[in-house]
């Protein structure tokens, strides 16, 4: 900023002053909302998501839902073959029915809120657990 | 500018830094399950370049497909066993000759591996196993035992010494002999997905599952070790025998639950032995190699359940390899090998190991 008026500069010197002051509020502002930005990420990230059941298919989500309610979903037809039956209980899953040639879906152990996944090879059907709670092995070797 | 800005200036920068940060605070995960090879792969991946590197990955196992699939036939693996292009003295019309092909370096990393099996348990293990495994049919578990002339046919196509590498290049000195990597390649497939992922600086752990194959690098996000159950045997699908810790490594499982059918009161199971077309009784229900070598540890999975347990054993100390093994016996018993300390360890059901790599 070179100004050579003198009125100016004048001009420019009490101004400055009430810059000075806006300059506080603009930093008490800013530094205000970051730390409530901070703080709500912070809480975002390390909240407690629920966990819900994902079902996808050939690579495609088809369809979430709350383990809390009870139900039973028929994945596929059983008229044109190629059906799993899928049931939440009492917050466990299992594929209850299927007419895969392995059966091996059917023969998985019941997944819960805490992770895992039930896998239908033939039919390309994945049953995972997303934002589990944890507190089963990361994986399962077979 | 004045004083006053020189002052706000770094300030309001730092904060804007401070600002921008807050978007990801957490490290990122990225995960998937896809099907590939008649295997269901589920990656986890940590680290903030995890959704790209998880899309690559994907990639990297479409193009081992085209490589190791036996059904394929776009597949390097299926042109070879069926001579398409066969360089050398191959005569297409009399299926005789010595056929040549000049391969990829996945491929022959993969059939080297398989042959130095081959030739450690004296074809007890074969690589050139396929007309004997397409025999069978372990998928639906109401398979039947193959018929005893097409057995025998088979059979007299087996043969690992029909196949040799001389460099990158393959020879197959018998018209009808065809490669079968169902042993190996899972393992060299998650060992490259692995190479690949720990390239990657902005990648800090990932845990790989093909197929029931376990590979787990770098750091969990909450710092704890990775956990890795192992299948009980004759169980539900995801019921444990027992678990492990490890901080880095391979988790393989081979077991004749996997793939198997009753007949007549008799267990036919996969593994297969070499020299009959029959599978094995070495008196193991599961051998779990537990190592750093993704490639080796899937072969040696398959040679511990084909040795059984003493044999196996012995052929580890020789070759020096660095694993560990653990065996179900038929029996229930549990042991883990440690080659490095000699030791043989009783592990009861339901333990949890810690594992030192
Ligand atoms: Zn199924």
């Amino acid at each position: 900023m070179a100004r050579t008026d003198s009125a100016s500069e004048k001009a420019l010197g009490s101004r400055r002053k009430t810059f000075r002051r806006a300059d506080l509020w603009l930093l008490l502002l800013i530094a205000l909302s970051s730390v409530l930005l901070f703080v709500f990420f912070l809480w975002k990230d390390t909240r407690i998501r629920t966990p819900v059941l994902e079902i996808s298919q050939d690579g495609q989500v088809v369809g979430v839902y709350p383990l809390s309610e009870d139900r039973e979903l028929l994945i596929g037809s059983k008229e044109s073959g190629g059906y799993n039956v899928v049931r939440i209980e009492n917050g466990k899953i299992r594929i209850t029915e299927a007419d895969c040639p392995d059966r091996s879906c059917v023969r998985s152990i019941a997944i819960d809120r805490r992770g895992g996944s039930i896998i239908c090879l033939p039919h390309r059907l994945v049953l995972r657990i997303a934002d589990g709670a944890g507190g089963i092995p990361d994986a399962v070797a077979e | 500018m004045n004083r006053c800005h020189r002052i706000a200036f770094p300030f309001m920068m730092i904060l804007f830094l401070l600002l921008s940060g807050c978007t990801s605070p957490k490290k990122k995960t990225a995960s998937d399950t896809g099907i590939f090879f008649d295997t269901s792969v589920t990656l986890t991946i940590y680290g903030e370049g995890a959704e790209e590197a998880l899309s690559e990955c994907f990639v990297l196992c479409r193009n081992f497909e085209r490589i190791f699939s036996a059904q394929n036939p776009d597949s390097e693996l299926y042109r070879i066993n069926h001579r398409e292009n066969a360089g050398g003295e191959y005569d297409p019309k009399t299926r005789t000759g010595t056929a040549e092909y000049s391969i990829s370096d996945e491929l022959r990393e993969a059939l080297a591996l398989g042959l130095e099996a081959s030739e450690d348990t004296d074809g007890l293990f074969d690589i050139t196993m396929l007309p004997v495994t397409e025999l069978w049919d372990f998928r639906t578990g109401n398979g039947s035992v193959p018929d005893e002339t097409l057995l025998l046919e088979a059979l007299s196509r087996v043969g690992f010494k029909n196949a040799e590498l001389r460099g990158s290049t393959l020879l197959l000195t018998e018209g009808t002999v065809m490669l079968d990597l169902g042993a190996v390649a899972k393992g060299c497939i998650s060992a490259a997905l692995r190479d690949y992922l720990q390239s990657r600086s902005d990648i800090t752990g990932a845990i790989l599952n093909l197929g029931g194959n376990i590979d787990v690098f770098g750091e969990k996000p909450d710092g704890s070790p990775w956990k890795v159950g192992i299948q009980k045997p004759f169980s539900e699908r995801g019921e444990l025998l027992l678990s492990v810790e490890l901080s880095e490594g391979c988790v393989i499982s081979s077991g004749v639950y996997e793939r198997c059918f009753e007949k007549d009161g008799v267990l036919y199971h996969h593994i297969l032995s070499g020299k009959d077309g029959m599978p094995v009784d070495s008196g193991l229900l599961q051998a779990t190699v537990i190592g750093r070598d993704d490639a080796l540890s899937d072969t040696l999975s398959t040679v511990c359940m084909l040795l059984g347990k003493d044999e196996s054993e012995q052929l580890i100390r020789k070759k020096a390899y660095d694993v560990q093994v653990l065996y179900t016996g038929s029996d229930g018993s549990i042991t883990l090998f440690s080659p490095k300390t000699g030791e043989e360890q009783d592990i009861k059901e339901g333990a949890r190991l810690r594992l030192q790599p």
